[in-house]
């Protein structure tokens, strides 16, 4: 490689300062990030540290008090509300922790609803919905409510859906933090394979040291700043930091 | 197609609350549907009635006056050019004489040979008349008295009971439509019989060829008739019905609008509901994709959608009103009005007004809900601060909005601008002022949350002063409850009011204006047409003669034309001082009668106030021998014919207008001889064919009709505050639900299942209490705006007295329907289980 390729995400210099004067808040504080195309990296850190904030600037869900975002190459800041909404809908799929789905909805109808949002026809936006949510092992849950369905199927209805438009980047706020760890690990595996079979780009927060081992980054964040960055080059290096974290 | 299926879930889901939703938009348009189809159905069966009757012809010529007139004029017009045909028609009013009593019936004189030109006589049985001793009737009319084709008709003209033989039956639709569907054809000899042996026609209708344009053959016919005929559209008639329609009319549209204002209330409110708990959804549904335009186009679908389901509910309701609203107003104005007919502009107006209004309502909140981030909706469960502070701007565009119903109110007390068009800004005016007080209940709430929560912590203690901060919490929830609440106190109080001043000025007249024993008539005149048989005046003497009478008066009516307006002419001889200077509303009582003998007339005080004309000025009043300056001698405030009458002394009316009979005989008996005038008069009227009415009767009739009224206006106050128990249950529930951990948590603590109840009955009856403020000054201005209108359109005065007993029963409806509709809410918060509560999400 010549040239550095352009990063999917660029977080340039970015604070996020919530309320004023003495009741301030700086939940991001001068942050500098990049995530390659086809990386799949984990944000770990203390609650209260910060990494909701980040991920939230980072998918132009919340503007930044100072610095800028860049997503593909294109500031966030010189975007209007639509345009921004576009972005979202067809370049980054979101998870959350919970409450991820719309209740009056089934699996495929919640994951085929950004397809037709974005003008889609329901016939192929449904057909879509179903592959993906095969590729998630939920093709017998199709046409079950939320209600109807366990936490780690809900989140793998999430994931599908934040995977049906193909976005450039996938983020996922803790997607495994209301699960029992096998169920998360799971999950974590699934975003792993995306990553290996499909080049999809993972940004995911975490509290879980096993399940951040199975990024090529962790990012450790404390007090709203980044502190330290490990790769895992290896599945040893991963064990040890495993061991290490676990004290 | 995601979208729509989760709105349609979600509406599904809440059942509730949609039914809220669908109920107010329902409301509005039942009120708006229900009173339009009354007013055009009675509106229009004028017009249809003439214009059915006419047929294919275009035109007709009348006398100005719609007397009679000398039917050679046929010939002349059958030959001027553009015309196709003519065929002269002889109108004479009639009953239907049959053991069960006398019934009401157009008899048409027409000429067999050439009528075939101008209307269609489909016959079921039977074949047209052949003389003047046959009758053709359509075959409902038949089946309704039981007659058959060769049986004898008897039928009360004029000149007295003629037995006709029928000859056929007519298929209803066209002709035999006319004055639903009582009528008879015959001969022009037959009928001109009938009346009296007037000789002459009433009409000549006119078919104009077929390239030739009605508007231009109506010119140069009306260039060739002689002086005082007319040339017109056959529907143009209409328009002395229409006049006395006017009043009601303008009473109903006022209460349509304010139902429309309530019912975007109460869809409003439920609306904000419905945003409020479904702002996690939204979060999500902006995050993943949603823009706001979508957003925006996804909840005002949905206020679409429950718009939609409301005109259908509404118009359903709708009919149902008219059908009663169709019922009062025959019976108030004592006409055969026709059935309720579907037309299509109400169905029109409500398809529009039903998702108009519901999108209407909703399209700022949802607009401002929009553009909310994704993040903040995420945050904050209520909407982001949406639904829980009120703008700034609110008192102020709330006392802007009142400023138009009190200048209105004010122009129309002092009546300064033409009063006919600030009568029509009352609606407008009405609607604007119901916005204005619901924009200023937030500020009325929080003024009066202190006062609120000391009394109702004296009466229900710790748990008032938390009902209070529950309602402070959500205070445009609240707000809305209790703005609805406020409209209902508005129409229960404001326009059962004036309503009530309606009536017993009605009552008022009726003992004044009548110092009489007993009436004698064949019918009473239709409003419409103002048509019925009379009897000879030659009569007169004969009932004078009766030794125990002691008054004979005599009235008629007849339509004619003053300055040019169609009007009821009501022609009296009146002994002594007479009903009519009892009436008198401008211009000097005492002498009324005789300047009226001596040819100054008297106008009605709508007609007075339309033509802009005083006492001692000079009005062209159409005769028989054309336009004839006449002075006006006082203004009268009439109840007949809308007010829109001219009222003459008998020998004036027999010369200046040609009327030959007499419509009611008012007769007053000497002392102590009540019950032998009665048998005179019965036996009397066997013999010459007419029918006795006593005072009382006559009292009890009217009674009947406004009872009749009063009765509707429990029925509507009703159905409001039915609307407003369903918003009251609706704020209370979502409370209640938002609580649900909460009031798990109270319960935990130490609060009784009872004390649970208290402090959502408290809630009810302080949003009751709040609404009360706002509620009795708008209806108060309401009651003033429609006396003041009153005022401006009939010329006369009617005092504007406060019916207390109805400001009390409206006070404790009120009270008494929100804590009514308090207690489901207060019983599922006292009966759930606590553990549930508090792990409720
Ligand atoms: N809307 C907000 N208003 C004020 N303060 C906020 C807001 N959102 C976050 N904060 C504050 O910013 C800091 C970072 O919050 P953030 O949610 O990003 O932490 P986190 O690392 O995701 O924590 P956790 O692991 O518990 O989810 C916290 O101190 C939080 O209180
Ligand atoms: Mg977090």
């Amino acid at each position: 490689m010549t040239t550095d390729p352009i990063p999917v995400i660029r977080g340039s210099a970015l604070t996020r300062t919530f309320g004023d004067g003495a009741a301030a808040v700086t939940a991001v504080s001068e942050v500098d990030i990049e995530v390659q195309r086809g990386e799949f990296v984990a944000v770990m850190g203390p609650s209260g540290c910060g990494k909701s904030t980040l991920l939230h600037l980072l998918a132009g869900l919340d503007p930044p008090t100072s610095g800028r975002v860049m997503v593909d190459g294109r500031d966030l800041a010189d975007m209007d509300d639509d345009t921004l909404t576009l972005l979202r809908r067809r370049r980054i799929g979101f998870v959350f922790q919970a409450f991820n789905l719309l209740d009056v909805l089934t699996a495929r109808e919640n994951v085929a609803l950004p397809l037709e949002l974005d003008g889609r026809r329901p016939a192929d936006a449904d057909a879509r919905a179903v592959a993906v949510l095969e590729r998630v092992g939920l093709s017998d849950r199709l046409d079950h409510t939320p209600r109807d369905l366990s936490g780690g199927e809900q989140q793998r209805v999430a994931l599908a859906r934040a995977l049906v438009m193909e976005p450039l980047v996938l983020m996922a706020d803790e997607p495994t933090g209301n699960l029992d760890t096998a169920t998360g690990q799971a999950i974590t595996d699934l975003l792993r394979s995306l990553v290996d079979d499909a080049g999809q780009t993972v940004l995911m927060v975490t509290h879980n040291p096993r399940h951040a081992s199975s990024a090529d980054r962790i990012l450790h964040m404390r007090d709203g700043r980044l502190v330290d960055e490990q790769r895992m080059e290896s599945p040893r290096a991963a064990e040890a930091l495993i061991a290490e974290l676990q004290g | 197609m995601i979208v729509q299926r989760y709105s349609r879930r979600y509406m599904r889901r809440r059942p509730g609350r949609t039914m809220l939703s669908v109920s107010g938009i329902a409301i509005g348009v039942a009120a708006i549907f229900g009173i339009s189809l009354t007013i055009g159905t009675t509106r229009n069966a004028y017009q249809r009635m003439f214009s059915e009757l006419a047929g294919r012809a275009e035109l007709e010529i009348v006398a100005s006056g719609y007397g009679a007139f000398d039917g050679d004029l046929t010939r002349l017009m059958a030959n001027a050019p553009g015309v196709a045909a003519a065929v002269p028609v002889a109108v004479a009013a009639a009953a239907l004489t049959s053991a069960g009593g006398w019934s009401a019936i157009q008899v048409l004189g027409v000429d067999p040979s050439r009528d075939g030109l101008v209307r269609d006589y489909r016959f079921y049985r039977g074949r047209m008349f052949t003389d003047g001793n046959e009758v053709v009737i359509p075959v409902a009319l038949a089946d309704r008295t039981g007659v058959k084709v060769g049986d004898a008709l008897g039928v009360m003209g004029s000149a007295g009971s003629v037995s006709l033989r029928v000859s056929g039956l007519l298929e209803g639709g066209g002709a035999a439509a006319f004055n639903g569907g009582a009528v008879a054809f015959t001969s022009l000899a037959a009928a001109q019989r009938l009346n009296g042996g007037a000789v002459g026609i009433t009409s000549i209708q006119v078919v104009v060829e077929r390239d030739a344009r009605p508007e231009e053959v109506q010119r140069s016919l009306q260039s060739i008739v002689p002086a005082g005929m007319l040339v017109q559209t056959p529907a143009a008639r209409a328009a002395l019905g229409e006049a006395a329609l006017f009043g009601t009319e303008r009473g109903l549209g006022v209460l349509s609008v304010v139902s429309l204002v309530a019912g975007a209330f109460v869809i409003l409110n439920s609306f904000l509901m419905g945003l409020s708990e479904r702002t996690r959804s939204f979060a999500l549904m902006r995050a993943l994709g949603m823009t706001r335009s979508q957003v925006v186009r996804m909840l005002m679908g949905e206020a679409a959608l429950v718009g939609a389901i409301g005109a259908v509910v509404g118009m359903g309701l709708g009919m149902a009103l008219s059908v009663v609203l169709n019922a009062i107003v025959a019976g108030v104005l004592g006409a055969a009005l026709p059935p309720i007919r579907l037309t299509w502009p109400p169905v029109a107006l409500s398809v529009l007004l039903g998702p108009g209004v519901a999108v209407a309502a909703t399209a700022l909140p949802a607009r401002r809900f929009s553009v909310r981030s994704p993040l903040e909706l995420l945050g904050d469960r209520r909407a982001a601060g949406l639904t829980e502070r009120p703008s700034a701007w609110l008192p102020g565009a709330g006392l802007a909005c009142l400023l138009f119903p009190i200048l209105v109110t004010a122009a129309l007390v002092w009546n300064r601008v033409g009063s006919e068009r600030l009568v029509s800004l009352l609606a407008p005016a009405m609607a604007s002022g119901l916005i204005g007080a619901a924009l200023l209940v937030p500020g009325i709430f929080a003024w009066l949350c202190r006062p609120l929560e000391r009394g109702l912590t004296r009466v229900a203690g710790t748990e008032g002063r938390l009902a209070i901060r529950d309602l402070r919490r959500h205070r445009i929830r609240s707000s809305l409850t209790i703005a609805v609440l406020a409209i209902c106190v508005v129409v229960s109080f404001g326009f059962g009011n004036s309503m009530m001043i309606s009536v017993d000025d009605v009552r008022q007249w009726v003992d004044h204006v009548t110092p009489y024993d007993y009436f004698a008539r064949r019918l009473w005149p239709d409003v419409g047409t103002m048509s019925a048989p009379t009897m000879p005046e030659s009569l007169e003497g004969v009932l004078r003669s009766l030794e125990s009478v002691d008054v004979v008066d005599k009235l008629c009516w007849a339509a004619t034309r003053v300055n040019g307006v169609v009007v009821m002419s009501e022609i009296g001889s009146y002994s002594g001082a007479g009903p009519i200077a009892q009436e008198v509303a401008e211009g000097d009582a005492a002498g009324l009668y005789e300047r009226l003998e001596s040819g100054e007339v008297a106008l009605g005080s709508v007609l007075a106030k339309k033509l802009n004309v005083r006492p001692g000025q000079t009005v062209t009043v159409q005769t028989r021998a054309g336009q004839r300056p006449m002075r006006v001698a006082g203004i009268i405030s009439s109840y007949t014919g809308g007010g829109m009458t001219l009222h003459l002394a008998w020998p004036v009316g027999v010369d200046t207008l040609g009327v030959s009979g007499v419509h009611v005989w008012m007769l007053r008996a000497a002392p102590g001889r009540r019950q032998a005038l009665s048998d005179a008069l019965r036996r009397l009227g066997v013999e010459h064919g007419f029918h006795v009415q006593s005072m009382e009767q006559f009292r009890a009739t009217v009674d009947g009709a406004m009872s009749g009224v009063v009765a509707a206006l429990w029925v509507i106050i009703a159905f409001v505050f039915v609307v407003a128990s369903l918003g009251t249950v609706n704020t209370l529930t979502m409370n209640v639900i938002e609580q649900m951990r909460q009031l798990g948590l109270m319960r935990a603590v130490a609060m009784t299942r009872r004390q649970v109840r208290r402090m959502i009955v408290s809630a009810a009856a302080a949003m009751a209490l709040t609404s009360l403020v706002p509620g009795v000054a708008m209806g108060f201005l309401l009651a003033f705006a429609m006396g003041a209108s009153h005022h401006a359109v009939t010329g006369y005065h009617v005092d504007m007295t406060i019916h207390y007993s109805l400001l009390a029963v409206t006070v404790i409806g009120a009270v008494a329907t929100a804590v009514a509709a308090a207690l489901v809410p207060a019983q599922r918060a006292a009966s759930m289980p606590i553990i549930e509560a508090i792990r409720y999400e």
